[in-house]
């Protein structure tokens, strides 16, 4: 379960996903352009640790409403769905996903969270956000974020995890998404935009299409930083993502029928829904990204 | 033996009356206004000179100097000893203990036989093609050639003969010419005219003081400015007489300043000033400091060396920046401690100079993880011993020992004692620790932002950090200002030195050297406060060249 | 009558190569009745003597037993070495009299060289190295310095400035030991002809050091003597290549020790590493290859991280509060790597006896109380008795005598000639009356 604090429920619950009703000289207020003008400050941060979201008490999960509504079983929008419940207590949390998280261990035998942790610290899985054109690190209505993966060996400290302060560089020829951003409070918050969300573990390399998605980030006084990004995820891609972990063949059947089970987004002209919501937790620290 | 107790030496056999020296007029400079020249001749009583054994670091200098840059020096050696922090003092001092002996001997066949073993390195030191198993007029071109290279001078008659019908005998009973000369070599690499430095003097004339024999003069100023022996340019120089003239002596030591070696000698005083050799032993516990790791000593230590490096040698300015500078060197592991970006641009090494931004919370040495982290405890940061490292080592003040019986607890950190000042109130309280711990503490304060291995932290337990203090009576707020008040301090150059002063000379500065200590120092000043010239200053003073002490 | 059979005189013509170790069976001028008599000197053992040391001092509290004699009850500290009780005499409440000027520093320089410190050095060889003046001629090495915690720090002094820097790596240890120059009894060498040539080598740097000491002042003649005295003793050294090796049953060349012992969480493994040592150290006392040892367990004013331990050896000494149980922890620790020690000397059978017993083990540390540096009541532990000649297996309660007196004691049991051992406000002539056998 990721370390989802207070705040952040705070944020969620003030801030909307599009425009709001606020007066016109609050900088907030007004709908964030395409980019943001930068400057030359910049904060970076690797992940160290990447958090599949399980539903510890059945029906509650960190998360966002990707499609501003509460579903309930009788919702047709979302292929009758239900929606969870954040662990601080808000409705319409899209996250289907964390009923796929369960089955996906028990097929891998365990090993997912390790793999991923493990991809993660010898360099294999190595995503960088960085927040540019950043004024002021509590307050700046508009910057850009920036998603990309990096490249080289990371020291990897007694904690088992990616030492801060540490300079990596982009890895050439991968996607690198930018998105305007908004910081409050320390809060970093970003979309609905598409981000492609690159997936390396077990071998395996994927970029997992995320539509519709969010993006929140804490960052904390010490300079390290705790985050969700969430999204919608087209089952048919999950499921090639899933045939390339190592999967027993009648378990596969399993795990296919309960991908196309859990879709609650992006209806189809039958009615049918092609995506399923995500949401994954994540901690990160202070990196230098070259470009 | 870490007693801080100022050693102090009594005058030699001979009584000396207080005898003038002059030096060589002081190579134009532009002082800063107002800052006096020094004055030309003070007065100079020093002890006898002393037999210095070489230290690690000379001896696989002269190896790879010598007789060959690939020959590998791989095997256990005796370990510098110092003597109250000094390895130069102590090298003075100290002799071989017998596993020592036993080391040197093992490296000394190990090299002969990396050397004269292998066609090409061989062809460095014998020019001659022997004629029989024994051929004495080759052994003896051998011999002379390299023993005056190892024992830094001309081998007399009798001890020439005495290696080559070594090395013929030798021959005889291996039956190679060859393997004959390795015992010759192996013998002069294990005697004490090579591993320890004599330093003899030439009788005095008339009323003039004595001085050092050409020779040991020459060696003087290489293990000085080079931590190195003598090259045959040098050697050269002693043998015509030249290096006894003072022209002579300026020339040679101008041209040793403008050799990449005077770099070993900067770096070996560095380490020794700072105790920077103490690196290797840090311990930190892992489950405190999550980023320390087994490499970081060593890259501390060359963070540390290549800054004074780059200030002393390379910018050749003010070397008081050393405390003040943004600039630093760092490789990847250090700029993640650091919390900078990693340079682009780097040495084969992994380091590249990067300048910390104006924002950054570090100056100079007193950000560096070396003095950080040496001067702390495994599992969290010492005020007391950064306070007495700043005042021992860059302000040259004396610390005393603490009190035998005294109760040193220092309370855990609480709810109510949560940052080290406040746990150390103690200290500042008490009147048998007041009197100095006030001299200490409070001057490691000012750097409790860093932690135990040097990153930078907010707080302290979740307190805020209070920085502030004063340097005898010069006030800062945080360690920018501690930084710059050092700088401005009349006791830095000053201490610096004395310092210098102690790894020229390899002793503990009596009462008769202040003057001369004093006379530098105001020539450093004088000077711009540029450490190569005070090295120059030094090698061509002629307190260097006095070997006061009557040894024959 | 010692028999010696040069194998030059057998083997001769034998030229080239490394030498070479052919196993024989032992000559029957070796072996006496029993099979198991030592051939040197006759059918007694000789005497070892050795120096156990680790810094930061104990808890008085928890260290001093309270009955005197044979029945008195261990104390916590003193637990870890119950199995050795009737091999052991703890000797509580002497005092260092010299001045105890340097924290951690006054105490052991006042013990084992019976003097203050002078110029942040000793002014005396240290209680090790008297003997090893008298006993190491005997012996392939004159006496062996070793250590737990790395450094190249030792109290061991031949004299002033004049340290013996001891081997921390079990691996090199082992090298210097049981590599080339060992020789196992009963094996028989193939005459080397180098061996010959170095001993010349050696000779020749004798000759220079000689010459360059007569050159020389006072203060560095004594340096050079130092030097030549080390090389006459690797000369000595040499030439046991050529002799054979003495016959005691018990020897063994060890096992190869790990190359490297790396830290554990961050940690150096003392436990481990002393045990290492300690096996090597009892087959090198039962080979006869040296009879005076000194083991720098543990420094003096040392920060060693000890498992579990929150915080450095000396820095707990200090900081922590009240009846510092993890003070407490780590001195049990040391004890029991102490007892692991003196265990493995015991193991090695010698005649009727053993190797402990035919030893004196000095155990001490730098002071009495970490927290305050008192050098009163200093914690002194014997093990051994020399082959009879000091009492043991008791608690000798020796309230404010001068600690010399152990040493003198000790010097005496090993058959020194020692009219005194000190100087100043250290100097004793007398012996502890209770050691007597």
């Amino acid at each position: 379960m990721g370390p989802i604090r207070r705040s952040l429920v705070a944020a969620l619950v003030a801030v909307s996903a599009g425009c709001s009703d606020a007066p016109a000289d609050d900088p907030f207020a007004a709908p964030l352009p395409a980019q943001c003008p930068a400057t030359a400050r910049e904060q970076s941060l690797v992940i160290t640790r990447l958090v599949l979201l399980r539903q510890t008490t059945p029906g509650v999960s960190p998360g966002f409403d990707l499609d501003g509504r509460v579903s309930g079983a009788d919702d047709t929008l979302s292929c009758r769905r239900r929606d969870l419940t954040s662990p601080e207590g808000a409705a319409g949390i899209d996250n289907q996903f964390s009923l796929l998280v369960p089955a996906l261990d028990t097929a891998t035998s365990g090993a997912l969270d390790a793999a991923i942790q493990a991809a993660i610290n010898n360099g294999q899985l190595m995503v960088a956000m960085s927040v540019e054109g950043l004024d002021d690190r509590l307050n700046d209505p508009c910057v850009n974020l920036v998603f990309r993966r990096v490249q080289g060996m990371p020291f990897v400290g007694s904690d088992a995890r990616i030492d801060p302060g540490q300079t990596f560089d982009t890895l050439r020829d991968e996607p690198i998404s930018r998105v305007a951003a908004r910081v409050r409070d320390g809060v970093i918050e970003a979309g609905p935009f598409d981000l492609g969300l690159p997936i390396a573990v077990l071998d395996a390399r994927f970029v997992i299409p995320l539509k519709n998605a969010r993006v929140r980030i804490r960052w904390r006084s010490d300079d390290t930083f705790e985050g969700l990004i969430g999204g919608a995820i087209p089952a048919d891609h999950m499921i090639r993502v899933s045939e390339g972990l190592t999967i027993r063949g009648d378990l596969m059947s399993l795990v296919r029928r309960l991908i196309l089970s859990i879709t609650d987004m992006d209806p189809d002209a039958e009615g049918n829904c092609r995506s399923f919501s995500a949401a994954v937790a994540f901690d990160g620290r202070s990196a230098f990204v070259n470009p | 033996m870490h007693a801080t107790s100022k050693l102090r030496w009594s005058p030699a056999l001979a009584a000396l009356l207080a005898v003038a020296c002059s030096d060589p007029a002081p190579p134009t400079v532009t002082p800063d206004a107002g800052v006096t020249p020094p004055p030309a001749t003070v007065t100079f009583n020093a002890p006898a000179p002393v037999l210095r054994r070489l230290t690690q670091a000379q001896y696989v200098h002269a190896v790879h100097d010598l007789l060959g840059e690939d020959l590998l020096v791989s095997r256990p050696m005796e370990p510098d000893v110092p003597l109250n922090g000094s390895i130069s003092v102590g090298a003075a001092s100290t002799s071989l203990s017998p596993r020592g002996v036993e080391q040197y001997e093992a490296l000394a066949y190990d090299l002969a036989e990396q050397l004269l073993r292998n066609d090409a390195r061989r062809a460095r030191v014998l020019t001659c093609t022997p004629t029989a198993t024994v051929d004495a007029t080759c052994a003896e071109s051998f011999v002379r050639a390299t023993g005056r290279r190892l024992w830094r001078r001309p081998l007399t008659a009798a001890e020439t003969a005495a290696l080559v019908t070594l090395a013929g005998n030798a021959a005889t009973t291996l039956n190679d010419f060859h393997r004959g000369l390795e015992f010759a070599l192996s013998a002069m690499l294990q005697s004490p005219h090579f591993l320890f430095r004599t330093e003899l003097a030439e009788p005095a004339v008339g009323a003039e003081p004595a001085r050092f024999s050409l020779y040991s003069l020459a060696g003087r100023l290489a293990f000085f400015l080079w931590n190195s022996p003598p090259d045959d340019a040098l050697l050269a120089a002693a043998e015509d007489g030249s290096l006894g003239t003072d022209d002579g002596l300026r020339a040679q030591v101008a041209r040793m300043s403008a050799s990449p070696r005077l770099a070993r000698g900067l770096r070996a005083f560095v380490t020794e000033w700072l105790g920077l050799q103490r690196l290797d032993a840090v311990s930190k516990d892992p489950m405190v400091f999550t980023s320390f790791s087994s490499d970081v000593p060593a890259a501390a230590r060359e963070e540390t060396l290549s800054l004074a490096e780059h200030l002393a040698l390379s910018r050749d300015v003010d070397f008081r920046e050393f405390v003040t500078t943004r600039e630093t060197f760092v490789n990847r592991r250090l700029a993640s401690i650091y919390n900078v970006r990693a340079p682009s641009e780097l040495r084969p090494d992994g380091f590249g100079l990067v300048t910390l931004p104006e924002t950054s919370p570090r100056r100079g040495l007193l950000g560096h993880v070396s003095i950080l982290a040496l001067a702390a405890h495994p599992t969290s940061t010492s005020p007391t011993l950064r306070g007495k490292f700043i005042r021992e080592a860059l302000l040259c003040n004396e610390i005393p020992m603490p009190p035998v019986s005294v109760n040193t607890a220092l309370p855990e950190p609480s709810p109510s004692l949560r940052t080290m000042r406040e746990r150390l109130q103690r200290h500042q309280a008490d009147p048998t620790c007041n009197s100095c711990h006030a001299l200490l503490d409070p001057i490691g304060l000012a750097l409790e932002h860093f932690n135990g291995i040097g990153t930078w932290r907010p707080n302290d337990q979740g307190a805020p950090i209070d920085a502030s203090g004063s340097l005898d009576r010069v006030t800062y707020r945080d360690a920018l200002g501690l930084s710059q008040a050092i700088h401005d301090a009349p006791a830095f150059p000053r201490c610096i030195t004395t310092r210098l002063y102690r790894f020229a000379y390899g002793r503990h500065e009596g009462d008769g050297e202040e003057a001369e200590i004093g006379r530098l120092s105001q020539d450093f000043a004088y000077g711009g406060y540029r450490l190569r010239r005070l090295m120059s200053s030094i090698a061509t003073s002629a307190a260097f060249r006095r070997a006061d002490g009557g040894t024959p | 009558m010692k028999t010696r059979i040069h194998r030059r005189t057998l083997l001769k013509g034998l030229l080239g190569g490394a030498a070479i170790s052919i196993a024989l069976p032992p000559l029957e001028a070796f072996i006496n009745a029993n099979g198991t008599a030592y051939a040197g000197g006759g059918t007694s053992f000789p005497k070892r003597f050795g120096v156990f040391f680790w810094g930061n001092g104990v808890l008085p509290a928890r260290w001093d037993p309270t009955a005197e004699g044979a029945d008195y009850a261990l104390t916590p500290q003193l637990m870890p070495l119950a199995a050795l009780k009737s091999d052991l005499t703890v000797i509580s409440g002497t005092r260092v009299l010299t001045t105890n000027s340097s924290p951690h520093l006054s105490g052991p320089a006042g013990l084992f060289t019976g003097d203050a410190l002078r110029g942040g050095t000793v002014t005396r060889p240290s209680i090790d190295q008297v003997i090893a003046q008298e006993l190491g001629g005997e012996t392939r090495f004159r006496s062996l310095e070793i250590g737990v915690q790395r450094s190249n720090e030792s109290y061991s002094f031949a004299g002033p400035n004049q340290v013996n820097p001891p081997e921390t790596s079990p691996r090199a240890l082992f090298n210097r030991l049981f590599g080339e120059g060992f020789r196992m009894p009963g094996e028989m060498t193939v005459a080397d002809p180098r061996v010959g040539l170095r001993r010349s080598v050696l000779d020749a740097v004798g000759g220079q050091a000689t010459d360059l000491r007569n050159r020389l002042g006072a203060a560095d003649r004594v340096r050079l003597e130092q030097h030549l005295e080390g090389v006459r003793g690797l000369e000595r050294q040499i030439a046991r290549l050529e002799e054979n090796p003495p016959n005691l049953a018990a020897c063994r060349r060890p096992e190869m020790p790990a190359e490297e012992f790396p830290d554990v969480d961050g940690r150096r493994p003392m436990s481990a590493i002393s045990r290492a040592m300690s096996d090597l150290m009892a087959m090198a006392l039962a080979c006869d290859q040296t009879r005076v040892f000194f083991n720098m367990y543990s420094q003096s004013v040392n920060n060693t991280l000890f498992p579990g331990a929150p915080a450095g050896h000396h820095q707990l000494t200090h900081d922590e509060p009240g009846e510092q149980p993890m003070v407490d922890a780590i001195v049990r620790l040391i004890m029991g790597d102490l007892a692991y020690f003196l265990t493995a000397l015991r193991n090695v059978q010698e005649g009727d006896g053993n190797l402990l017993q035919h030893s004196i083990v000095l155990a001490t540390t730098d002071c009495s109380y970490g927290k305050s540096h008192s050098i009163d009541d200093y914690p002194v532990l014997l093990a051994g008795t020399g082959g009879g000649s000091i009492a043991t297996g008791r608690h000798i309660a020796a309230r404010g005598e001068n600690s010399s007196k152990v040493m003198l004691s000790v010097l005496r049991a090993m058959g020194v000639r020692a009219p005194e051992f000190g100087v100043g406000a250290g100097r004793t002539t007398d012996g502890l009356a209770a050691l007597a056998p």
